[in-house]
């Protein structure tokens, strides 16, 4: 396939993911300008491993394996300093805008208090996938994904309902 | 349970029909960053270039000497050894390219890319300590060859026996402590990262 049509095919199928993808970077960044070098770096990993893509695995399966290892291994800019309390206002305004409702606020909020491969199995829970997909996905037991679902529904049900 | 089913779901349609401000672009080409395993790939290419560097450096010499016969075989066996050191350190780091970030499951990827920078840093750091104290005997031998012109006209000199035998047991092992001092500043914390992540996903959470 010549390289624009890949491209183009390529974008035509990041935006049909934007809205997970765009949920993963809220799940691993704690602000707009990490979620957006986040998202970038998903792009990024995405775009080279591409080739790569057989199509054994939906597209949408495959970014979000890249999405999450990307995700996991994320790290912030450390040169990223909070100059002043205006800053984090507007922080504060973006993240309002940045959910609809209260609930989905909570809800990430709640996720984001988990650990970060504990966000991976549940953001994959949420997503629909089976126990099975999920440990096959993080690389352990279905056993073991089944007891960790069940043990971070409790948490997040126990979070949400603290609110 | 039912209502976070719902409520991601609905981020979702949200996020679909919104892009996060800032995020526009999409072109993959235009999007450059760090990203943990990049930097880590990044720093393990750095010690391939600075290989490269001390490559360049032995040429120079071979150069400088050309008429020297001698001196040539003593630069070139030296060169050797860093053309080893290039063979192994780029046979690793091929092999992490190849290891595809994103074909295995998560946690075999990052096991995989974690033992195989440990492979590299152990490797570097034995021929390390192999190769400073060989470059202070090359050193030494290279001046006797220059001043008396061949290896069967040398006289050692007892002057530079004692500075080269001070060196051995002062600044040699004082490098080699600093080859790995500044291996552990440059890939402790990355490694660390990667290490945590394997290990929350190796937690039996029975």
């Amino acid at each position: 396939m010549p390289e624009k049509a890949q491209k183009d095919l390529f974008i035509e199928k990041i935006r049909e993911s934007a809205g997970y993808l765009h949920k993963v970077t809220a799940l691993y960044a704690d602000c707009r300008q990490d979620r957006e070098d986040l998202y970038q770096e998903i792009i990024y990993q995405a775009w080279k491993s591409f080739p790569a893509f057989r199509h054994e695995a939906t597209f949408s399966t495959w970014i979000y394996r890249v999405a999450l290892n990307t995700a996991l291994v994320f790290r912030k800019k450390e040169n990223r300093h909070r100059t002043n309390s205006l800053d984090e206002i507007q922080d504060q305004a973006e993240e309002n805008a940045f959910f609809i409702s209260q609930e989905q606020k909570a809800l990430m909020a709640a996720i984001k208090s988990l650990e970060k491969v504990d966000r991976l199995i549940i953001s994959l829970h949420l997503e629909g996938y089976q126990n099975n997909e999920i440990a096959k996905f993080a690389g352990i037991s279905k056993e073991n994904a089944a007891v960790k679902i069940h043990r971070i529904k409790k948490v997040l049900t126990k979070k949400l309902k603290e609110e | 349970m039912e209502n976070l089913f719902d409520s991601w779901k609905s981020l979702d349609e949200k996020l679909s029909r919104e892009n996060m401000p800032g995020s526009e672009s999409l072109d993959p080409e235009k999007i450059q960053s760090g990203l943990l395993l990049n930097r880590l790939s990044q720093k393990l290419k750095l010690g391939i270039y600075w290989t490269l560097f001390f490559m360049a450096g032995l040429l120079f010499v071979a150069a400088y000497n050309l008429k020297n016969f001698q001196i040539l075989i003593m630069v070139g066996v030296y060169f050797l050894i860093f053309l080893w050191n290039l063979a192994l350190t780029g046979k690793y780091y091929r092999k992490i390219k190849r290891n595809h970030l994103f074909v295995k499951d998560t946690k075999t990827m990052l096991e995989n890319y974690y033992q195989r920078v440990l492979d590299i840093l152990l490797f570097e750091r034995i021929w390390g300590q192999f190769v400073i104290p060989m470059g202070l005997v090359a050193g030494v031998i290279y001046h006797h060859l220059k001043k008396f012109g061949s290896f069967d006209l040398i006289v050692i000199e007892p002057i530079t026996l004692i500075g080269a035998g001070i060196l051995m047991v002062t600044i040699v092992p004082l490098v080699i402590l600093w080859v790995g001092w500044s291996q552990k500043i440059a890939f402790k914390e990355d490694l660390e990262a990667l290490r945590k992540e394997i290990n929350s996903l190796s937690k039996n959470s029975r």
